[in-house]
Parts: C-alpha cells; structure tokens; sequence
C-alpha cells in the first residue's frame, strides 16, 4: 500500500498539483515575487518531509519530468526561428550584447566567488545562472558542479529580474525597444521574458531569442573560460 | 497525429545532439547542439515550421515544471547554500545586475554606432 504513494503516479501528482496551486496563488494574490516555481517547491518539499519520503524515491517518480528537459531545449529552436527578421535586422547589435553578457556573467560569478572566499565547487555550480535552467543544468552536470543548486538559483535570478528589471533600466538609461528586451533576456532568461512581454512586443520578442542565443554562447563560452581559468 | 509527429522530430535531433556532444568529447549539451541542429533544418526548409509547433509549444510553455524534480535535490544540498548563504546571495543579485547593464549597454552602444 505505501509502495502507491511514493510511486510515479503520485509523485507526478504532487509535483503538478503543486505547481498548479503555485499558479493559482501568482495569479490571485498579484505578487510578483510569489512565482509558481517558488510555491511549488515550499509544497512538494513540505510534503515529502511530512511523509518522509526520501529524495530519491520523489526524483526516481519523477524522472519522467525530467527526461522532457533534452527536448525542451531542442524545441526552443522554434522562438529562434519564429523571430529570425529581429535578430537578421539587429544581428551585429544583439550578437555582440549576447557574447558580452555571457562572459561578463561567467566572469562575474568567478570573480565575486573568488573575491568572497568559495570554493570551485561553489563556483562552478552558479556559472551558468543568467541561463534558462535546463541549458544551465546540463552545463552545470558538465562543468562538475551541482545541478540542484544552479537549478534553484537560476529561477531565483529570473525572479530577481522580472520584480526588479524595469526599474533597473530605467535608472540604467536603458531605453532602446531592443536594449531592453537583450537586458531581460541575457539576465534573466525566460522568467524576465515575461516580464518584458509587458514592457512591449518587441521587448517580449527580443528578450525570447536571447534566452536562446545565451544558452548557445554559454554553452561555447563555459568550458572555454574555465579552462583558461583553471578551474 | 501532429504532435506526435513533432515528438519525433524533435527526438531525432536530441538524439543526433547527444551522438554528437559524445564523438566532441562532451563539450557541449546534446540538447544544445540538437538545439542548433534544429535551428539550422529550419533556417534550410528541411523541417517545416509547421510539423513541430504544436509539440515544441507544449515544452517551451511548460519548461518551468520540467525542472522542478531536481531543484527539489536542495534538500540534500542544503549545507553548501547555509554555509555560503552571503556570498550566494551576493552572486545571484550583483550577476543578475552585472548581466543586465553589460548586455543592454552594448546593444545601445552598437545600435548609436551604427546611426551615426
């Protein structure tokens, strides 16, 4: 009888049903902050402690969750392609922001890392945060680091992005249509895209692409950086 | 039958990524080489636009749940975030900022640049 309530269904069943009551409270309450991700882990997590139900045996139900992370990223080609006038029309202006804001992110993590005193580890697990998690995770499984800690903290970083991003902008004098959506995207991947939708269609559309052509300079740049760095 | 046929499509380039980031010694995700694989058969007309819409829209809408299961893994890693809860905080505001002015300066830069 237990054996049911720690199997795939139910694990399946927690994790959705979270997930959806994450989006009932974001839409009601209004607040920003309260993203559905957030909620959904407070839940899943005070469940399976409640029930004492191992780690594993909650990632081991829902692995099939998972395994849907490799064609996510294969089907974000299509916002690419679906957006490919933008990028045609812009292309030295967005490809060179992308690489920047790439670097300046991997740089910026080791450098503050390094200066406060963390271990590699450490590091190497916070490297690929400006990107869409399940690039960052299988980038993060590559480099050596933790997959669960860059997964958490690349949702934290797009929820930082879409509360604080407009303002941060303005107070910039980030005032390009383009500028803003390449600032939301490469900072804040697709949590800050929802937010840029807002701003405008051409910020929604810019900020979309970015989170993929960040994934991809990312994905060059990492293995690159770090071993130059040594680490 | 569409979204399965989309299904398809899409696997056999996440399965062509994978093969390939093995023979590269793993430099890069399979699902980010299948990614620009993908981008470059549609970009060459070889898939249509059409065949995968309703497949990859189901994943790129719902990708927020995809990682769930493994962040919940935080729970084993809970040690490393309160042994460097400062710096980790630190990282993830000052990065985000970092990113944010880097990226939307060049674009402006480059953008004025090329008016002129």
């Amino acid at each position: 009888m237990t054996a049911v309530f720690t199997g795939m269904p139910s694990m399946l069943l927690l994790t959705l049903a979270s997930y959806l009551l994450g989006v009932f409270i974001h839409k009601k309450s209004g607040i920003s902050v309260l993203h559905p991700f957030i909620t959904a882990m407070v839940v899943i997590i005070g469940v399976i402690i409640l029930f004492d139900i191992p780690y594993k045996e909650y990632r081991e139900g829902a692995r099939v969750l998972d395994f849907l992370l490799g064609p996510s990223v294969v089907a974000l080609a299509l916002r690419l392609y679906d957006n490919i006038e933008i990028v045609k029309k812009n292309l030295a202006a967005i490809l060179s922001a992308v690489l920047t804001g790439s670097a300046v992110g991997i740089l910026g993590v080791w450098a503050l890392g390094r200066f406060m005193g963390c271990d590699s580890l450490f590091i190497k697990s916070l490297e690929a945060k400006s990107v869409t998690t399940p690039i960052a995770m299988e980038l993060t499984a590559v480099a050596g680091g933790s997959t669960s800690l860059i997964a958490i903290s690349v949702v934290l970083t797009g929820v930082i992005g879409a509360v604080l991003g407009p303002s941060f902008l303005k107070l910039l004098k980030i005032t390009d249509p383009v500028a803003k959506g390449v600032a939301m995207g490469c900072s804040a991947h697709g949590i800050g895209t929802g937010r840029a939708i807002e701003l405008g269609a051409v910020e929604g559309a810019v900020s979309g692409l970015c989170i993929v052509l960040m994934g991809v300079a990312t994905s060059i740049l990492l293995p690159l950086i770090n071993c130059l760095l040594g680490i | 039958m569409k979204n399965i046929l989309g299904f398809t499509i899409i696997l056999l380039f996440l399965v062509a990524g994978e093969v390939l980031s093995c023979l590269s010694g793993h430099f890069m995700p399979g699902s980010v080489i299948g990614m620009v694989l993908m981008f470059a058969a549609l970009c060459l007309g070889l898939v249509k636009a059409d065949w995968i819409r309703q497949s990859a829209d189901f994943l790129t809408k719902n990708m927020t749940i995809f990682f769930i299961p493994s962040a919940i893994g935080i729970m084993e890693e809970w040690g490393i975030i309160k042994a460097n809860i400062l710096p980790w905080s630190v990282i993830i505001v000052v990065g985000w900022l970092l990113v944010l002015f880097s990226a939307g300066w060049t674009e402006q830069l480059i953008t004025k640049l090329k008016r002129k």
